[in-house]
């Protein structure tokens, strides 16, 4: 459903989508994740025919981004990363705007108006105002405005952005259920839970460039199935810990990261409590000790160098 | 238009009327303005001091001095004229000068007319670039005349003896009968019944005849304009101008309001484009093209309502010159909306952010209000500045305003300033598009 072969978009001299390159399948939810600023937003400009780009080949539904603008816009819909709705216009006027815009008219218009404002459980406020709603409110209209004209192919941009937990889970479910519709999601996002969580595939953006691609346990399979231990310790007892390690078992490295032991270890469960007992030998407090288990995160910490929310 | 086009054009004027802050700028205050100006200037419904004191000059006729001037003073106390009596060939010169605004010529033989119940024709010449004033003249002459004349007969039915002329053709015991003198009186009375009887009935008679004959023998009053002073002014090219501030000053006022309307509409481009509406409006099946003629019909909209607000408010209230061209007033207001929608849009596209549009578009319509005539009667500019005013698309909507409306003329004259104006409307629509197009093929159209 979305090719994206080598895609390239440069703003000026800054490259903002380096040489990249992914397929969404008919049906499938895949997630971009990445933190801001590493394209994300950009790749869903040019997917969705707001910007040329400067290299590669893009086809959505079938069509050339560059060549069929036309044919690809009446096939997607857009939701973007503010609230691109009328705010002095109420919830009914916005659906019913943006519905027209896309050749719907008379009752099929009020009717699908309605069944989108169902959907996002908004009916009790269609005649409201919009600037009036809260911000989980206005995200879920934002959805509900993207999905009128029944689009093949849905383009997300961090829809759950800047709300709370409860409508962000509502955001979530009615995502889940347009997918198990039938409906191809692309969602970008740098929430790794949320893409854990909704996404079939994850493609981990950094740079503009795709940095690892495929499903969760893939993604996970390409740090290794092990375990991290991380305590505080003074620089100056590495070495006595790296030579304790030695004899612990299970035991794959032991790394120093901004005052932290790192330990990389078979079962961290198992190993905990040596650690602890050489901590209390030393003489050294029980700080900040946690146990990791593998996860994306852990794969974007590793692919990047820097966690995804910096 | 099509579909997305409409619906488009539809939001924006929704919008637009929903915006009750916006509303009260760009409607109710100038709608107030237009009441404070029409207050200082006009007068209207709201009091005669847009009509009163009008110069009338009176001719013709061969009234005694006395009863010229009873006409005069009847004439002045209704509070909207300051009678001149003159012959009638000064009144016409004084016509053609300004120094009046009508002339009017009474008939020989008047008094003697009306006491035998004979229509009586006045001659009213009007200054024909004095619309308002003129017309005016001729309502207020014609109601007090009629007012004259129902107290001449009232009068002179109550009271037959002040008649002079009725007394001069009494003789015998019958001027004695009506001398007011006891002793004539009484003379008449002793003397043969028959004769006294027979001329006392005729004059009942006659006094019944002329009461019924000013019943039903109206004044007529045959208004001329002074076709032959206009056709002398258009030889001329001379511009003649109503000394009607509010005339003169309304139109352009209005077109100087549009002037912002129209900013305002265009102003939205960017708030859509800031709130990313745009971005998303242009991931759908609508092109560049659609969403700039939707700017601009809703703008063309929004700023004709507004002009033509302001102008039925003057009409209405104060009385300015509109109502005998409403289908020129119409067009010009649509052509001037649209070319004021057509301007705003090239200025709204060539810069990128709400902030720089307001300062452009202040800068822009200040001077182009300047140039254009708005801020002073067109016709009061001189040629240097009408030379610069002709570049601007304001000038040729006040000069249209001003032709119909001070000069009171028709759409024969209006045609070229309605041409000027469809002609920037058009070019402009067309950079709009080609600017805009340009930024979405450079990826900055949103």
């Amino acid at each position: 459903m979305i090719k994206v072969h080598d895609l390239v978009k440069k703003y000026g001299s800054f490259t903002a989508v380096d040489h990249l390159s992914f397929e969404v399948e008919r049906g499938e939810l895949f997630g971009l994740l990445g933190p801001n600023g590493a394209g994300k937003t950009t790749t869903i400009s040019v997917l969705s025919t707001l910007l040329p780009a400067n290299g590669g080949q893009v086809q959505v539904a079938g069509f050339d981004v560059a060549r069929d603008a036309g044919e690809v816009r009446r096939r997607i819909g857009v939701v973007p990363q503010e609230i691109a709705l009328y705010e002095d216009l109420s919830a009914r006027d916005n659906l019913h705007f943006w519905g027209q815009l896309y050749g719907l008219s008379g009752q099929a218009l009020k009717l699908r108006a309605e069944e989108m404002l169902e959907a996002v459980e908004l009916t009790e406020h269609a005649r409201q105002r919009v600037g009036s709603f809260s911000g989980g409110m206005k995200r879920r209209l934002n959805l509900a405005a993207g999905l009128m004209h029944g689009p093949d192919v849905l383009f997300l941009d961090e829809p759950t952005v800047g709300i709370d937990a409860q409508a962000r889970s509502k955001i979530l479910d009615l995502i889940r259920h347009l997918n198990d519709k039938g409906l191809t999601v692309l969602y970008t996002t740098h929430y790794l839970e949320e893409a854990e969580q909704l996404c079939h595939r994850i493609g981990v953006i950094d740079q503009g460039q795709m940095a690892a691609l495929g499903d969760k346990e893939d993604l996970i399979r390409q740090i290794g199935d092990e375990d991290t231990i991380r305590f505080l310790l003074p620089a100056d007892e590495l070495e006595a810990l790296r030579q304790a390690a030695t004899g612990w078992g299970g035991v794959s490295g032991v790394d120093y990261d901004r005052g932290l032991a790192v330990v990389r270890v078979d079962d961290g469960g198992a190993t905990l409590p040596t650690v602890q007992a050489w901590l209390q030998t030393q003489g050294l407090p029980l700080e900040n000790l946690e146990v990791e288990r593998p996860n994306l995160e852990t794969l974007y910490l590793n692919l990047t160098g820097r966690a995804l929310r910096e | 238009m099509n579909s997305p086009t409409l619906a488009l054009v539809r939001k924006d004027l929704l919008r637009q009327f929903r915006d009750t802050k916006g509303l009260l700028i760009y409607l109710a205050a100038p709608l107030m303005l237009t009441l404070i100006m029409g207050l200082a200037f006009g007068g209207g419904i709201f009091g005669k001091s847009g009509i009163s004191a009008i110069p009338v000059a009176l001719s013709g006729g061969d009234l005694p001095d006395e009863l010229k001037q009873g006409m005069a003073d009847g004439l002045q106390e209704s509070g909207f004229f300051t009678v001149t009596w003159t012959d009638t060939a000064t009144a016409g010169r004084m016509v053609e000068s300004g120094e009046v605004k009508a002339s009017l010529t009474l008939p020989p033989q008047l008094m003697s007319r009306f006491f035998n119940g004979e229509e009586v024709v006045l001659r009213l010449e009007r200054d024909p670039n004095s619309a308002i004033k003129a017309g005016v003249v001729e309502m207020a002459l014609t109601g007090a005349l009629r007012q004259y004349q129902a107290s001449e007969a009232a009068y002179r039915t109550l009271w037959p003896e002040d008649n002079p002329e009725a007394f001069s053709e009494l003789e015998g015991p019958a001027a004695d009968l009506f001398s007011g003198d006891p002793r004539r009186m009484l003379r008449a009375l002793r003397q043969d019944e028959g004769v006294l009887r027979t001329e006392v009935l005729d004059r009942l008679d006659r006094t019944m005849a002329f009461s019924e004959a000013m019943e039903t023998s109206p004044v007529v009053l045959e208004a001329h304009d002074r076709q032959d002073w206009e056709a002398e002014a258009a030889a001329n090219n001379e511009a003649v101008m109503s000394d009607n501030l509010y005339d003169l000053f309304l139109p352009a006022f209005a077109v100087f309001f549009m002037m912002w309307g129209a900013a305002a509409v265009v102003r939205e481009l960017h708030r859509e484009r800031e709130s990313r509406t745009l971005a998303r409006l242009l991931c759908g099946p609508v092109s560049v093209s659609s969403v700039t003629l939707a700017k601009w019909v809703a703008a063309l909209l929004t700023g004709s309502a507004q002009l033509l607000a302001l102008l039925l408010c003057g009409g209405l209230l104060f009385r300015l010159n509109i109502w005998h061209a409403p289908g020129p007033i119409l067009l010009v207001t649509l052509a001037a909306g649209a070319a004021a929608a057509s301007v705003y849009l090239v200025l709204g596209l060539l810069v990128r952010t709400e902030k720089a549009l307001d300062s452009l578009t202040t800068v822009f319509t200040l001077v182009s209000g300047m140039l254009g005539g708005n801020f002073f009667p067109v016709d009061a500019m001189s040629p240097t500045l009408t030379f610069f005013g002709r570049a601007t698309f304001n000038y040729w909507a006040n000069r249209a305003f001003s032709d119909i409306i001070t000069h009171g003329r028709g759409l024969e004259a209006v045609v070229p300033e309605i041409l000027a104006l469809l002609a920037v409307a058009l070019i402009g629509v067309v950079v709009a598009i080609s600017l805009f197009t340009l930024r979405q093929r450079k990826g900055v159209a949103a």
